[in-house]
């Protein structure tokens, strides 16, 4: 069965389990930083992100062009979400044995997850975007998800995520073709067009690298 | 060497002009997230015998559709002493340096991923005057594995003095980091006409890294040619931004 549907049935088991170790809406980090404009939308209602406010489960995050917002997590991983961009916390959990396990959702625009290595497992914490699932095995990582704009591997499909890692370990798997997880490890990344399975990992910053110019 | 150039860019623009072409549908729509960069560069070329050379300037590339840019370079050269591929001066014994300044434009057309091909034309001012035409072809093999290979060719010709050049260069991605990725290979340069009869020639392994934290490339060679020992050394900042 795909991992990630692994994943999510395994947190929705578990969740009503371990009823009295989910963290629901207590808070679970706060914002560190906001550039520019950053909105929240929580229990229906939207508002002004300003820094230290908490950061629940089921959190909406989103920022306008030319701003950024930085939270913190309470174990100590930071989310940096880069302008126009969108994210959902969907899931922050604590299991009997103490391991916490998170699921963001990334619907536009760029994440760069910090991941504190000593929490990193299986599992543990995964970003998803409408076409691809990025499970860390490692601590830091951006993911970018890209719609209306031709994607460089595929000039047909017009969304994409690029996946970058710059230390640890990622696999990434698109929902739709899940068994093509690729393993992307510290100086490469992935891209995954519409429905096709990640690309080998090539080092990054390939897209923007162009030939030695002496002259 | 430009008739060598121009079918290839007249086949390519050939390929690619079809509106209806699959995937080049959108070759001529307008970029929707345009974007300007500029690139700092700055070199300096030694050569055991005969020339000693250094350059500085920048290229502004504004994307134009998703696989068109335009271009513009200027930069200032300055010829230290004798004559080498890149120069458009007649070799001669005196003593001060020569300077002039280099502006050209043109067009980079990118027709596959990690694929691009540019025209550039334009004219030296100061001591050198005469007009020059430069082609760009770069092209990475393998761009998905993790060490992606680049084929690149610069060809040149100034009106100046007659001399055609052109500059070759084969090298791997050997390592990838956070912060830095290294490529190995092998270049050289070849240049000839005008004031100079014979084939001249001269190739040595290229090391390169990227920078990734200040977007910054150094690049160098050394070998042996015609003119015996040679260096050169280039280092580059790449700017971006979206509009």
């Amino acid at each position: 069965m795909n991992r990630a549907l692994l994943s999510l049935l395994s947190l929705a088991l578990a969740a009503p389990l371990s009823r009295g170790l989910v963290f629901g809406q207590a808070r679970i980090g706060s914002v560190a930083r906001v550039s520019g404009i950053a909105f929240l939308q929580r229990d229906g209602k939207q508002s002004a992100v300003v820094p230290t406010m908490a950061v629940e489960t089921n959190d909406r995050f989103g920022t306008r062009a030319k701003s950024s917002l930085i939270i913190d997590f309470i174990d100590g991983t930071e989310l940096q979400l880069g302008e126009s961009s969108l994210i959902t916390i969907e899931q922050r959990h604590a299991s009997a044995t103490g391991r916490r396990a998170s699921l963001l959702m990334l619907w536009n625009g760029k994440l760069r997850s910090i991941v504190k290595a000593v929490l990193a497992g299986a599992g543990d914490f995964e970003v998803h975007t409408p076409n691809a699932v990025a499970a860390v095995r490692g601590t830091d990582f951006e993911t970018a998800f890209v719609q209306g704009k031709p994607c460089p591997e595929d000039h047909t499909c017009m969304r994409y995520t690029t996946v970058g890692v710059s230390s640890g370990k990622v696999a990434v798997s698109n929902p739709s073709t899940p068994a093509a997880s690729v393993l992307v490890t510290e100086g490469y990344e992935t891209t995954v067009a519409c429905e096709s399975p990640p690309t080998s990992p090539a080092p990054l910053g390939m897209n923007e690298m162009g030939a030695p110019g002496y002259h | 060497m430009l008739a060598r150039l121009l079918p290839i860019m007249l086949l390519v623009l050939a390929l690619t002009a079809r509106l209806d072409a699959y995937p080049y549908s959108d070759f001529f729509t307008l970029e929707p997230a345009p974007q300007l960069s500029v690139n700092l560069l700055g070199s300096a070329i030694g050569n055991e015998s005969r020339y000693a050379a250094s350059h500085e300037g920048f290229q502004l590339e504004q994307t134009v559709t998703p696989y068109i840019d335009l271009v513009g370079r200027a930069a200032a050269y300055q010829i230290y002493q004798g004559g080498g591929w890149d120069s458009p001066l007649t070799d001669h014994p005196g003593t001060r340096p020569r300077n002039f300044g280099v502006f050209l434009g043109g067009v980079s057309i990118a027709p596959v991923q990690g694929t691009t091909f540019a025209i550039l034309g334009g004219r030296d001012v100061g001591d050198s005057t005469g007009a020059r035409i430069e082609g760009d072809f770069s092209s990475w093999i393998a761009l998905h594995s993790r060490h992606p290979i680049n084929v690149s060719f610069v060809g040149e010709h100034f009106y100046n003095n007659g001399l055609s050049s052109g500059a070759i260069d084969l090298r791997a991605v050997v390592a990838s980091s956070r912060d830095l990725m290294w490529l190995f290979g092998a270049g050289g340069q070849l240049w000839g006409g005008g004031s100079e009869p014979h084939l001249m020639k001269e190739f040595g392994p290229a090391l390169g890294v990227l920078i990734r934290p200040w977007e910054t490339n150094i690049d160098f060679q050394a070998g042996y040619g015609n003119n015996h020992g040679y260096g050169i050394i280039a280092v580059s900042r790449h700017f971006t931004w979206d509009e």
